[in-house]
């Protein structure tokens, strides 16, 4: 008995200790672990600019394409595949103007993300046109255009020889089609885009004239069709070889068979046509079998094709159309591969030890980043953009300029009262405590590389002065009451309402902004609430004020997209945002008036002058009160891997990391 | 017995409907719908939706209609045609998307519990028979480690640890090789130690409450008279323990196992989370936050059905494994 007893005592402990030692085994031995202190005084976010060992080689004998799809050995000749060498897309420098090095083909982009889309998809999107970091337009999948003379009618030329990833013929016709049938059956659930309404909202004409040409034409002047495109619609086209007969059968009331040929093309049972054309139209890089212009197209293999899986690969376009200076194909890497993960912070996790390539970080993960070397052995350079926002997101005051609340509506539209909020805060402190040293104070304005940036308006009412705020009080009509605290003239209480959603840990902001505002004598009080209750209430408009917006104020340009800076431009976004024409008032009425001018001018110099003037608005108003500096967008990309822009701006309207054009990316460890 | 299993099948019915509808209610409770939160989601990727697409969306999917409307057009087509409706979020049908993930939630949860049942078992009966001993102590701690200490950040330290030692992030029970090649040989030592993780994280947390009801149970019943009458007969100890109190002290444990199916089903959530497993249990929570009302629904009606069943089964196995269940049952 005492033999078993020993026996199971000793057999239990054995099953413990296989366990925790399995579990700390397993890794790559072989890395010697770094024992070196980490410094962790201020990183140095320069990336290591070493010259890649990359020896351009002479322009070679007409093309050369990746042996990856040599080995493959199914696609022919690669010059057959290009478009007529004139009209091939030649890339050399990168959106700044830099020139890129010449790279090697092969390897695979490793990142991490869950579920596809836009975090998928803006990166190998492909335009019409696209921008480059001076929001410049530049010549993309179209190779030009011509606009008539009072901007009715836009021609626009295409690449002869062009074509999609499935090596069917691109032409006119794919662009034409989209907009007959998809975008005015609105069959990809978004219609027609604001970029082709004239000013009576009435919709475009778009006409083939020949395989490589088709004209656009409006019942009126549209000055900033191209940006708007760019900016609204980007790609224009859709492949009409394989979407034509779908589309059919959904305009017949086909439900059935379009959902059936809908299953066949991509795999998929949608529950109904809305789903299919949306999921098949729009969102048409996430599904395996949709051919595209883009350097990347998801995998067709069981398993790697699904991009609601653990798993799934976009694999090299052979029909890609643009090369480098020396005639090679692009993309260099032959795979971008997704690993899903539950949590978007595991993403950093995953970087640190090799598993992925690339993931913008927050600027606090920095110093852990750059330890990662003596970690695990990874290198990792760090590159710093700029954002397109105008203020920390995490540290913004949104105030409800269309409140229903008459004493409170007169109280957030006057300056006065905003520009006191803003000096009764000492934002040097509050900077500091809130991000742990890495962020300066700042108010909410246009971010280095944007339209309309100035270092005065960025400073603007930063100054910590209570006596000064509370005389601004004062002259915005507020009355200090016995208790210290001011109150509306007419004796009514004043507190202010602040809400934000749960998930963004506004509380801490809170927590500090509070102090500043009792010590200045507002009384405030916080509550934080569901995303989805935000979400219904802001478009209700009756939330009464904000800290950490759903969507930040600001973008590249103001005129490119005013979503978050016009009144009545979108939903979800800044307070102003959600009102409209007919409830703004004095300076926001001003500021859609400005864009409906500015919508109407044809003249560079003209045009320029009312952008200015909508900034000067702004910049007057300060509807939004930021606290905090904007966040720079900091990538962190494995040092393996080349030709990553640095200094770019970090921008929907510049599709994110599209602009980083990792078409150009090569991999060399 | 089959009259009182027929009695509880048949009372299924109405347990399953009520069950339905209070989830259905219950997902569609919060403000806002599936197709605000998609919104949010979109405006947060740069896409910004109009008003006019939103109510397409909440037209396309029949959000627009009462929720009763909903239910009952979602009740009519399960019992019709079997078919459990679409996932808003993964644009699938909604087995499809359980059945995606069911395979390694089933097998992950179902070895996890084998684990909790494997170790808890001999530790309960180890520190019963030496009661007060340096061993019961130890080995109490050590199960009492794994509850008192929250899955998620044992599952951080094991993972900090094991970053720091060995360079290399044990996230999720596959590394990328696997999952773009398939499982190779040689891959097996790697997976083997990346499950160990899990197990290892989630399994420690039942342990405890195991040990400590089979050390109660049994202790219990060592003290009793037919115990002592089979040692005074000259039973052998380990008759005594194995034969007699342990049958006798399996009563709690099994009972507890009408818990097990549903956990089996849907796995650890947060852990889940925490270690990067794709198995159903973060897919519920994901549905509850978009409000993939469907999906959510589905999941959550198979865990109340696999309650049901597990109840029922529990209490089978207990009138099978205790005599005086089914006497009294006769009675």
């Amino acid at each position: 008995m005492v033999k078993f007893k020993k026996w199971m005592s000793l057999a239990l402990a054995i099953v413990m200790c296989i366990g925790l030692l399995a579990a700390c085994g397993g890794g790559d031995n072989n890395k010697t672990p770094n024992t070196q202190t980490p410094d962790t005084a201020t990183p140095d976010t320069t990336p290591d600019t070493a010259t890649p060992d990359v020896t351009p080689e002479p322009a070679a004998e007409g093309y050369s394409e990746s042996p990856y799809i040599t080995n493959l050995g199914t696609y022919g000749k690669v010059e057959d595949r290009l478009p007529a060498a004139d009209d091939i897309m030649v890339e050399t420098v990168n959106a700044a103007g830099e020139p890129l090095a010449i790279g090697v083909y092969g390897g695979e982009l490793k990142r991490s993300a869950g579920g596809g889309n836009w975090d998928a998809g803006k990166p190998i999107e492909e335009g019409l046109f696209r921008f480059n970091t001076k929001a410049e337009i530049e010549p993309n999948v179209a190779k030009s255009y011509e606009v008539n003379d009072d901007a009715t009618v836009y021609t626009i030329h295409l690449r002869e020889g062009m074509k999609w990833s499935d090596g069917e013929p691109f032409t006119a016709e794919d662009c034409v089609w989209f907009y007959n049938v998809v975008c005015l059956n609105k069959l990809d659930s978004k219609g027609v885009r604001n970029c082709h309404k004239d000013a009576n909202g009435d919709p475009a004409v778009v006409e083939k004239v020949d395989d490589t040409t088709f004209t656009v034409t409006f019942g009126t002047p549209k000055y900033d069709f191209i940006e708007a495109l760019t900016v609204d619609l980007k790609w224009h086209y859709a492949p009409k070889h394989i979407f034509e007969d779908i589309c059919q059968k959904i305009l017949d009331g086909d439900e059935a068979g379009a959902i059936a040929a809908g299953k066949e093309l991509t795999g998929v049972e949608f529950s109904d046509t809305g789903a299919l054309g949306k999921e098949t139209l729009y969102y048409f890089w996430n599904y395996a079998g949709i051919p595209t212009l883009n350097p990347y197209v998801l995998s067709t293999e069981e398993g790697k094709n699904n991009v609601k899986g653990e798993y799934y690969e976009f694999v090299r376009n052979p029909y890609y159309w643009k090369t480098d200076a020396n005639g090679q194909q692009l993309p260099y890497m032959d795979k971008i591969v997704y690993t899903t993960v539950q949590n978007v912070d595991q993403t950093l996790m995953l970087l640190l030890d090799g598993t992925v390539d690339y993931q913008t970080i927050a600027v606090q993960d920095a110093p852990t980043v750059l330890d990662a070397e003596n970690t695990s052995g990874t290198k990792i350079n760090l590159y710093e953009w700029s954002g397109a926002e105008w203020g920390s997101a995490a540290h913004q005051l949104h105030l409800n300029l269309g409140i229903a609340d008459a004493n409170k509506n007169a109280l957030f539209n006057n300056a006065d009262f905003r520009q006191a909020m803003s000096i009764c805060v000492d934002r040097t402190a509050l900077a500091s405590a809130l991000t742990d040293g890495w962020q300066e104070g700042g108010q909410a304005a246009p971010q280095e590389g944007n339209l309309g940036y100035s270092e005065e308006w960025s400073k603007k009412w930063t100054e910590y002065d209570v006596a000064k705020a509370q005389t601004l009080f004062e002259s915005a009509g507020l009355v200090k009451g016995s208790d210290g605290f001011y109150d509306f003239a007419d004796g009514t209480d004043f507190e202010l309402n602040i809400v934000s959603v749960a998930e963004l840990n506004a509380a801490e902001t809170f927590a500090l902004l509070d102090t500043y505002y009792r010590a200045a004598g507002i009384k405030c009080n916080f509550r934080d609430y569901d995303r989805s209750y935000i979400d219904n209430e802001l478009m209700a408009g009756s939330l009464e004020c904000m800290l950490y917006p759903v969507t930040p104020i600001g973008d590249v340009s103001i005129a490119l997209k005013p979503n978050s800076m016009v009144p009545g431009y979108a939903t979800n976004v800044a307070w102003y945002g959600t009102m409209k024409e007919d409830t703004a008032t004095g300076d926001l009425l001003e500021l859609i008036n400005l864009k409906k001018e500015l919508d109407k001018t044809a003249d560079t110099d003209a045009r320029n002058e009312i952008v200015a003037k909508m900034l000067k608005l702004h910049e007057d108003n300060q509807w939004t009160i930021g606290y905090v500096a904007a966040t720079p967008a900091i990538h962190a990309v494995n040092a393996r891997i080349h030709n990553f822009p640095d200094g770019l701006v970090w921008s929907d309207i510049y599709r994110d990391m599209g602009i980083a054009r990792c078409q150009c990316w090569f991999i060399q460890e | 017995m089959l009259k009182y299993i027929g009695k509880r099948l048949l009372l299924f019915i109405p347990t399953i409907f009520i069950i339905s509808v209070v989830i259905f209610f219950i997902i569609q409770l919060p403000p806002g719908d599936y197709a605000t939160s998609y919104a949010a989601a979109m405006a947060a990727e740069g896409e910004i939706m109009t008003p006019e697409q939103i109510e397409d969306l909440r037209a396309q999917f029949g959000l627009d209609k009462p929720w009763y409307i909903q239910y009952f057009s979602w009740m009519a087509d399960i019992i019709t045609k079997g078919d459990f409706g679409y996932s808003f979020e993964y644009g699938r049908d909604v087995w499809d998307v359980i059945a995606q993930y069911l395979p390694l939630t089933l097998g992950i949860s179902f070895v996890i519990l084998v684990f909790q049942y494997a170790v808890s078992l001999p530790i309960g009966i180890y520190c019963a028979n030496h009661q007060y001993s340096v061993g019961d102590y130890i080995w109490s701690f050590i199960g009492f480690i794994g509850t008192a200490t929250p899955n998620f950040l044992l599952a951080i330290i094991v993972m900090y640890f094991i970053y720091v030692k060995t360079g290399t992030m044990y996230l999720g029970l596959f590394s990328t090789e696997m999952l773009q090649n398939g499982m190779r040989p040689e891959y097996i030592p790697e997976f083997l130690g990346r499950c160990l993780i899990p197990i290892l994280v989630i399994g420690t947390s039942g342990t405890c409450s195991i040990i400590r009801t089979v050390r109660a149970q049994m202790l219990d019943e060592q003290a009793r008279q037919y115990t002592l009458t089979a040692r005074a007969k000259g039973c052998s100890e380990a008759t005594i323990t194995y034969k007699y109190c342990l049958r006798a002290a399996m009563n709690p444990v099994v009972s507890g196992l009408s818990g097990a199916l549903r956990t089996i089903f849907s796995g650890s959530t947060v852990s889940a989370i925490v270690m990067n497993m794709a198995i159903l249990g973060p897919v519920l929570l994901t549905a509850l936050k978009s409000q993939d009302m469907y999906l959510a629904g589905t999941i959550v009606l198979v865990q109340a059905i696999l309650v049901v069943v597990g109840t029922l089964l529990s209490d089978i196995a207990l009138a099978w494994l205790d005599p005086r269940i089914r006497f009294s049952e006769r009675s």
